[in-house]
């Protein structure tokens, strides 16, 4: 395997974020004037880099020690892939009145293999945040499993006969090639976000040999995400991380990145069965509520952590994207994360 | 009527709603409803939520609240005089609770002659079924959570306890309907202490003859909560309230903090929360069954009614009804344990 290039030096208990930041308001009235065509190619990439400028502006000002570019260019986490893959014919939402859940979701159908040939764009996305800040930064790219959610497969439909796998290994050389892509144009750190491997029920030795194969001969430290679903701040998995194991170990990845205080930190005491043999970053700040953490919140929580992961493994980060929040909910939050980690910083004597 | 099961299951009030319901709401609201189309569809919305609770097999039921527009109050805000709406500060972008209508009191608060319409609808609800029904109605800080006391009111709590009064005379009505279960929401508290709460609770029930149940939680628009997920902050100026029965929330937040019945309970009644209204990943009934075992391991089992977590008005449908019939799968598999009948 190519030897990993370190890790830009970063404090112990260090900041992180999961991606997407929340988006501004008039950045969803935008959207709706792009979809109603009224926009055009320059107001468009306008709009799209002045919400990425000010998703990093708030990332930097919290205080935070690695950034992401917000995902600001990205509709419903993977929503906006769909449209780069080919193969693929749109479907109506099997419900379009009432309260939005996991059947109001756009969908789609195979007509043919599915195929990605001009990358799924998240290079450009990072090329961009690349010029627009001198922090560490962490690229994020979804797995295979997340990127084929929300495409149908039925017994007999002559194209993947309702095997999801085989639909998911299809996805596998995109994501690979993706992020060697990512590698050539400078990420030193990306994480794969599958909160599927949490959601449909599968096969997880198939879903390590998958992971495994997308960051097959790719030089950059490896993050993975797992969490049980984001939905408008609703999850849709079983909450719990324990059927994963110890099978999930075998996955090359540097890091793992757990949900937690939505949770009330279930299974935190877990890492001292399973045993720490790479870096866990815990997130310490609920993205599904309004309650806003107090510092000590996010240090009492973080202090939990330590007492099960060693401290030159653990850092801090929310549980989740921001997507389906308020901006101000996210920058605020953002906020706190910084202000209890650098609380438990002082009561961990570090 | 039927009488109850070791373990009763119950709801907290709402009921999924059907698309159908939303179609016609907006409908009302753009002028293509007159008042008695949206009185049939709201009457057809509760012989639905009846019907689905009923099939689900609940013990004890409500009319699911489903004539209420908006969650809580916004329904009861519009029949209110003395407050007038505020702007609203945010309007684009995700919800948030930063979205919703306030309004500002300009005088004493007021309410219709007739009240706010619960006994009539208790009064419907009670020819549709047979079952044990429970009446629901937002508790005195709920009522008053989204209108600033301006210069009427001294504080969110004065503004409370003129809700208190209102409430109260609502209540009786119901017991003069016949209703024997009455359960008062408190969602939506601020920054009000356990022993604060209870005594405006006090003041909401004073005199009234029934079954009282006290439902807290932490928020649930949208899936979203609120609060700070907590109860032990609230014990134990909270059992002053005159509650025969506490509902509270426990499967959403991993059944953390069950064992405080233990410490707290005094032999009153736990409604407990064991099934998540919050998550769309389907409770099975041994998830519910888990989940009702640990209760029990602090609470007797003669003072547990087991129940969802909070209403699913911010819920679609299909998943209310899922989760209803595992929660009540899940409650016979636990009798059957205990008692080696279903």
């Amino acid at each position: 395997m190519t030897p990993r290039p370190r890790t830009p030096s970063l404090p112990r208990l260090y900041t992180h974020v999961m991606g997407s930041h929340g988006f501004p308001g008039w950045f969803w009235t935008a959207l709706d004037k792009v979809k109603a065509g009224e926009y055009g190619a320059t107001d468009e990439r306008e709009m799209f880099d002045d919400a990425t400028q000010l998703a990093i502006r708030d990332q930097e000002r919290a205080g935070l020690d690695v950034l992401c570019d917000g995902e600001m260019r990205r509709f419903f986490f993977v929503q906006t892939f769909y449209g780069r893959m080919e193969g693929l014919e749109h479907l109506e939402p099997l419900r379009k009145t009432g309260l939005y859940a996991y059947d109001s979701v756009p969908r789609y159908r195979a007509t043919r293999r599915v195929s990605v040939p001009k990358g799924l764009g998240t290079v450009d996305e990072f090329r961009y945040l690349r010029t627009q800040t001198d922090r560490p930064v962490k690229a994020t790219v979804p797995g295979p499993v997340t990127l084929s959610i929300h495409i149908q497969t039925r017994p007999g439909d002559g194209v993947y006969n309702n095997d999801r796998l085989a639909m998911c290994w299809d996805m596998v050389p995109a994501v690979n090639a993706e992020l060697k892509a990512l590698v050539d144009a400078g990420a030193d750190w990306i994480q794969i976000d599958e909160p599927s491997a949490a959601i449909v029920p599968g096969q997880i030795d198939e879903y390590v040999k998958m992971f495994n194969a997308c960051v097959d001969g790719v030089a950059a430290k490896i993050g993975y995400h797992v969490c049980f679903g984001n939905l408008l701040s609703r999850p849709r998995g079983k909450r719990s991380y324990r059927w994963l194991f110890p099978a999930i170990l075998d996955c090359k990845c540097d890091q793992f990145v757990f949900e937690y205080a939505n949770r009330e930190m279930a299974e935190i005491e877990m890492w001292k069965d399973v045993g720490v043999d790479r870096e866990v970053a815990c997130g310490v700040v609920d993205v599904k509520s309004f309650y806003m953490e107090s510092p000590e919140d996010v240090a009492d929580r973080l202090e939990l952590c330590a007492t099960h992961i060693p401290l030159d493994k653990l850092s801090a980060i929310p549980d989740c994207g921001f997507f389906p929040v308020p901006r101000w909910v996210a920058a605020e939050k953002l906020k706190r994360l910084v202000a209890g980690t650098k609380l438990a910083r002082t009561r961990l004597g570090l | 009527m039927e009488s109850l099961p070791l373990l009763p299951t119950s709801v907290i009030g709402s009921h999924g709603k059907p698309g159908w319901w939303f179609a016609s709401v907006k409908a009302y609201e753009t002028g293509e409803f007159g008042p008695g189309d949206l009185d049939e569809m709201f009457d057809d919305a509760v012989n639905t939520a009846v019907r689905d609770m009923e099939e689900a097999g609940i013990d004890v039921i409500t009319d699911g609240e489903a004539r209420r527009t908006d969650g809580y109050v916004d329904t009861y805000y519009k029949i209110i005089t003395n407050i007038q709406p505020l702007p609203v500060q945010r309007k684009a972008g995700p919800w948030g609770y930063d979205m919703q209508q306030r309004y500002e009191a300009v005088g004493r608060i007021e309410t219709p002659p007739a009240g706010f319409g619960l006994v009539a609808d208790y009064e419907y609800l009670r020819k549709r079924t047979r079952k044990r029904v429970k009446a629901t109605c937002a508790g005195p800080l709920t009522f008053g959570s989204r209108i600033h006391p301006g210069r009427a009111y001294k504080g969110v709590v004065e503004v409370a306890e003129r809700f208190a009064e209102v409430i109260n005379h609502e209540l009786k009505g119901l017991v003069a309907a016949g209703a024997d279960w009455i359960q008062l929401d408190e969602p939506a508290r601020g920054h009000v202490s356990g022993e604060e709460m209870a005594r405006l609770f006090n003041l909401a029930t004073d005199g009234v003859k029934a079954k009282l149940g006290f439902h807290i939680c932490f928020g649930n628009r949208f899936g979203r909560s609120r609060f700070l997920r907590s109860y032990e902050p609230y014990f134990p100026g909270i059992l002053k309230a005159r509650a025969d029965e506490f509902v509270l929330e426990f499967a959403g937040r991993e059944m953390s903090e069950v064992e405080l019945w233990q410490k707290y309970g005094e032999g009153r009644g736990l409604g407990a929360g064991v099934v998540d209204v919050k998550g769309f990943n389907q409770d099975r009934p041994e998830d519910v069954a888990r989940r009702i075992r640990k209760v029990l391991e602090h609470t007797p089992a003669e003072k547990v009614s087991l129940v969802p977590d909070c209403g699913f008005g911010w819920s679609p449908r299909y998943m209310c009804n899922q989760k209803l019939a595992s929660l009540v799968a899940g409650a016979q598999v636990v009798r059957a344990e205990l008692t080696g009948t279903r």
